[in-house]
This record gives C-alpha cells, sequence and structure tokens, in this order.
C-alpha cells in the first residue's frame, strides 16, 4: 500500500548525476507512477558487495543494505548505481527489485554505450535508464514480466531488447500498476 | 600451466615494440626484431634518421638501445582469424575474455564444444536451446524416426536443471516404459532424480554413448546426448505434446517461472538482466533442487510409485 504523504527515493550512488538528467528522470517517474520523489545521495559502501571472482557487485545484497536504510517517509526506493550487477544465478543484471517491495536498484554500467565500445550517447543512456526505472519500479508495485515486446514490463536478457522495448507500460500491466497503487 | 578460471584460455600475450618517435605507431612482435639487423637495440641507434629528426641535434648522454623504443604488452584473441592485438592496459574489467564470462563467447563455446553436433533450425529462448522436435511439459524431446519409432532425449533446459550429469541408468532394450512411471535415473552433483516416462512404448534402442558418458546429455542434449528410441504406444493420441511457436511460448514462460522460483533471501526479487549461469544451479542447495526438479520435470509422474 502507497502511504499517503510518502515520497519515492531515488538513492544515487557515486557517479550516477554526472551521467544522466535527473530532474528529467524524476518527472516521468512523478508522471508514471503519482508520487513526489527525493534525490538522495546513498550513504551505502558497495565494497563489502563486489565478487573479486565474477568482478560485480551482488545486487541482492545492495537491496538489502538499501531496506536497513530506508529514509521513514519512503514508499519506494530506487538505487542507482554505475558499476556492473550481479545476481549468483545470472549472467550480469540490468536491475532487480523486490516483487510487491519497497525497493529495487538499477545500474548504469551496461545502460551506456561505452560499455560496448561504441561512443557515449546521453539521450540513448537516459531513454534506458528511465526504462529500467520504471520496470523495477513496476515490480515493487506487484507487476511481473509481460509478454508483450513493447510493454516496458517486458524482459530484457540484452540491451538491444531494452532498446526494443517501449518507454510505458501496455495497457493491461497499466490497469494493475493502478489499482495497486491505489491499495 | 594451471587452468585460470578467470581468464579464456584461447587469450594470448605477446609483446610488441614500437618506435614512440615515428608518426605511426607500427607495433612489431618483439620476438621478431633481430638485434644484429635492428638499429633501435643497439648503440647505432645515433645513426636513426627519426632519431636524429626528433632529437634535432641534441646531445645526449649515448644509452645501450633507443630511448623512443617502446616495448608493451598486448592481447589477442588465438581463435579470432584476425590477430587484432590490443594494449593489455586496454583490456576492460568488464572484458568477457579476462573474467570468467569467457565462456559465455561463440568462440569458446565453438571449441569447447568440438564436434558435437549443431542442429540445423534450433533457436534460443531464455538463454535456452529450442529446436523442431516435439516437446513434452517434463522437458523430454521427441523426434519421429522410421518406422514407427520416436527418438527421445532431454531438453536444454532439463539438462540445466539436473546440473553436471555424473551418472545415468537408462532401461534397456526390449523394456516396456509406462507413461509417468520413472524410467531413467540422472545422478549429478545436485542430486539424484527418477524422472517419469513421457509416454508408453517398448524401448527399441539406448544409446550406449551416453551410458559411457552421461556429460553428453550436458554438451548436445539433442545431439549425442540423446537417450533412447521407443516404439510408443498410441502415438497418434499423444496430448501435452508442443512444437513450434506453441513449444517456444511454453519455454519463454518455463524460463520466466524458474527465475521466479529462485528467491532470494529478501523474499521474491525480479531481475532484468543477463542469463541463467548455466553451472550456478548447484549453489541452490538440495532442498530447492529437489523442488525445482519436481516442479519442471516431474510433471505428469505417478508419486509414490511402487507403494499400494
Amino acid at each position: 500500500m502507497v502511504e499517503a504523504g510518502g515520497y519515492l527515493y531515488f538513492m544515487s550512488f557515486e557517479g550516477v548525476e554526472g551521467l544522466v538528467d535527473m530532474a528529467t528522470l524524476k518527472g516521468q517517474v512523478e508522471e508514471e507512477f503519482s508520487l513526489p520523489t527525493k534525490v538522495v545521495e546513498a550513504e551505502i559502501d558497495p565494497k563489502p558487495f563486489f565478487d573479486r571472482g565474477r568482478k560485480q557487485y551482488h545486487s541482492t545484497m545492495i537491496l538489502k543494505e538499501m531496506l536497513s536504510r530506508l529514509p521513514p517517509d519512503a514508499v519506494r526506493a530506487v538505487g542507482l548505481v554505475t558499476f556492473d550487477l550481479f545476481i549468483p544465478i545470472l549472467t550480469f543484471v540490468f536491475g532487480e527489485a523486490q516483487l510487491g517491495g519497497k525497493v529495487a536498484i538499477v545500474s548504469l554500467a551496461r545502460l551506456r554505450q561505452e560499455f560496448y565500445g561504441l561512443p557515449p550517447n546521453p539521450t540513448l543512456l537516459q531513454r534506458r535508464l528511465i526504462k529500467e526505472v520504471k520496470h523495477e519500479l513496476g515490480h515493487t508495485f506487484g507487476l511481473v514480466h509481460c509478454s508483450l515486446r513493447e510493454c516496458v514490463m517486458s524482459v530484457a536478457n540484452n540491451v538491444a531488447a531494452v532498446d526494443a522495448k517501449g518507454m510505458s507500460f501496455c495497457q493491461s500491466c497499466r490497469e494493475l500498476l493502478q489499482q495497486n497503487l491505489r491499495r | 600451466m594451471a587452468e585460470n578460471k578467470d581468464r579464456c584460455p584461447f587469450l594470448r600475450e605477446d609483446k610488441v615494440a614500437f618506435c614512440r618517435a615515428f608518426p605511426l605507431r607500427k607495433p612489431l612482435p618483439f620476438d621478431k626484431i633481430y638485434a644484429r639487423e635492428n638499429l633501435c637495440l643497439k648503440g647505432e641507434y645515433l645513426r636513426c634518421p627519426i632519431y636524429r629528426e626528433k632529437e634535432g641535434g641534441k646531445e645526449r648522454t649515448p644509452k645501450r638501445i633507443c630511448p623512443f623504443l617502446e616495448i608493451e604488452t598486448v592481447m589477442y584473441c588465438d581463435l579470432f582469424p584476425i590477430k587484432k592485438m590490443i594494449p593489455s592496459s586496454c583490456y576492460k574489467l568488464e572484458c568477457p575474455c579476462t573474467t570468467e564470462r569467457y565462456t559465455e563467447c561463440p568462440l569458446f563455446l565453438g571449441m569447447a564444444k568440438g564436434d558435437l553436433s549443431t542442429p540445423s533450425g534450433m533457436e534460443e529462448v531464455g538463454g535456452f536451446s529450442l529446436g523442431p522436435y516435439i516437446y513434452c511439459e517434463g522437458h523430454f524431446w521427441l523426434q519421429e524416426e522410421g518406422g514407427e519409432r520416436v527418438k527421445m532425449g532431454l531438453d536444454d533446459f532439463g539438462q540445466f536443471l539436473i546440473g553436471p550429469i555424473k551418472g545415468i541408468s537408462l532401461p534397456g532394450r526390449g523394456q516396456r516404459l509406462t507413461k509417468g512411471h520413472p524410467f531413467i535415473t540422472l545422478i549429478s552433483r545436485s542430486g539424484e532424480a527418477q524422472l517419469p516416462a513421457p509416454l508408453s512404448g517398448d524401448v527399441v534402442e539406448v544409446n550406449e554413448e551416453v551410458e559411457r558418458d552421461p556429460s553428453l546429455v550436458n554438451f548436445d542434449p539433442y545431439g549425442r546426448g540423446w537417450l533412447l528410441q521407443v516404439q510408443p504406444e498410441g502415438w497418434s493420441r499423444q496430448r501435452g505434446l508442443l512444437s513450434g511457436e506453441e513449444a517456444k511460448r511454453w519455454l519463454a514462460e518455463e524460463v520466466e517461472r524458474l527465475r521466479y522460483l529462485l528467491q532470494s533471501e529478501i523474499g521474491v526479487t525480479m531481475a532484468d538482466g543477463g542469463e541463467l549461469l548455466r553451472d550456478r544451479l548447484q549453489e541452490v542447495g538440495r532442498e530447492r533442487w529437489d523442488l525445482l526438479v519436481e516442479t519442471f520435470l516431474k510433471k505428469g509422474g505417478m508419486k509414490n510409485v511402487g507403494s499400494p
């Protein structure tokens, strides 16, 4: 349930704000989820969650840490990081979220063109980030993956699939989201 | 040399030398530079027109080799048809060649699989191979052969769930299979699974190669890892079989369900991103592995077989 007077927090990790337009991201998310947003610096040291073997950070462990540090007025929180994330069974994740929970996380690492040896493209990065933030927030509002490619809740195994999905929710995901937002 | 799991075995290192004074960087393999003929590697570099032009007639204490000679370590892929030498300093952390993710590289996979067959018409669904076969819900594939025979094997998703197979017990030639009754035992590092037969019929052929080397089920589930040939009973009346687009949708749902079932310690989390790591399912623990095998591979199976 979304508590009245609560905020959706963006917990920004080191290096994120120089790469993305936070004002646009806030605007898009506020419009889609009808929630006021706040941006704060994440006071979480990700080093303990670094896996030397994989050279990636354990996403679920960071979510757990975020949960323990949620501001009292947070109805949802999205962590934004620049480093590459993983969960043990997947090669990498663009993001992860608690299904019907409060926290989500999105990594910019593989959304950046530079990761693929291409020149930077801030506009494309911003679009990819908005899609992934909406996707992960959708999970926190109880939405699961959608089979429609154009829906932002469709699953993406690679960045091409992120580009292929739409910027917003399909009709049935939107209806479910609205119901869950009202609950 | 000890195997390094964090680095592709086909990644090679070499030393190259180039002249920092020359307008173009032309790296040459260091071991191909012959000191006797090369000015750079002896005091006679002072006679080199490029050196003299760069130094502009300045008097410097002579050195043993040319101060503009640079030696750098480069890396290249031994499998790629063109040797593209990249300075080792440019290899980033996320480069698959220098992480354990090199096992996802198609060139590595091609070599690792060796001469194993790759049937045509295969496609990938959620990271799993799906071919032009008939699929059963318990993750066996079937292929009609001549003479009313059906060839059978475990599908790619099924072999992934079982994990690296160490032992296998197949029914013998002439033995009768009853749909839903256990007919095969697979032993992997995660445990032992008895799987129910997807159809009834008589076993007419057994893959002896798989009995000798059960890992073929993992490495080549649709090729050399086939299990049995069966003369099925009531083949035309079989239900619950999937093929084509229907099989594709079904497998996509199965992959999604598997991801969903692998819950984390903070409840159910959902991730958007990569593909299931082929060797990590063993980490889920015995209890959950049993549950996954029960959920995905024992569909339609008879429970408590043998009990009154």
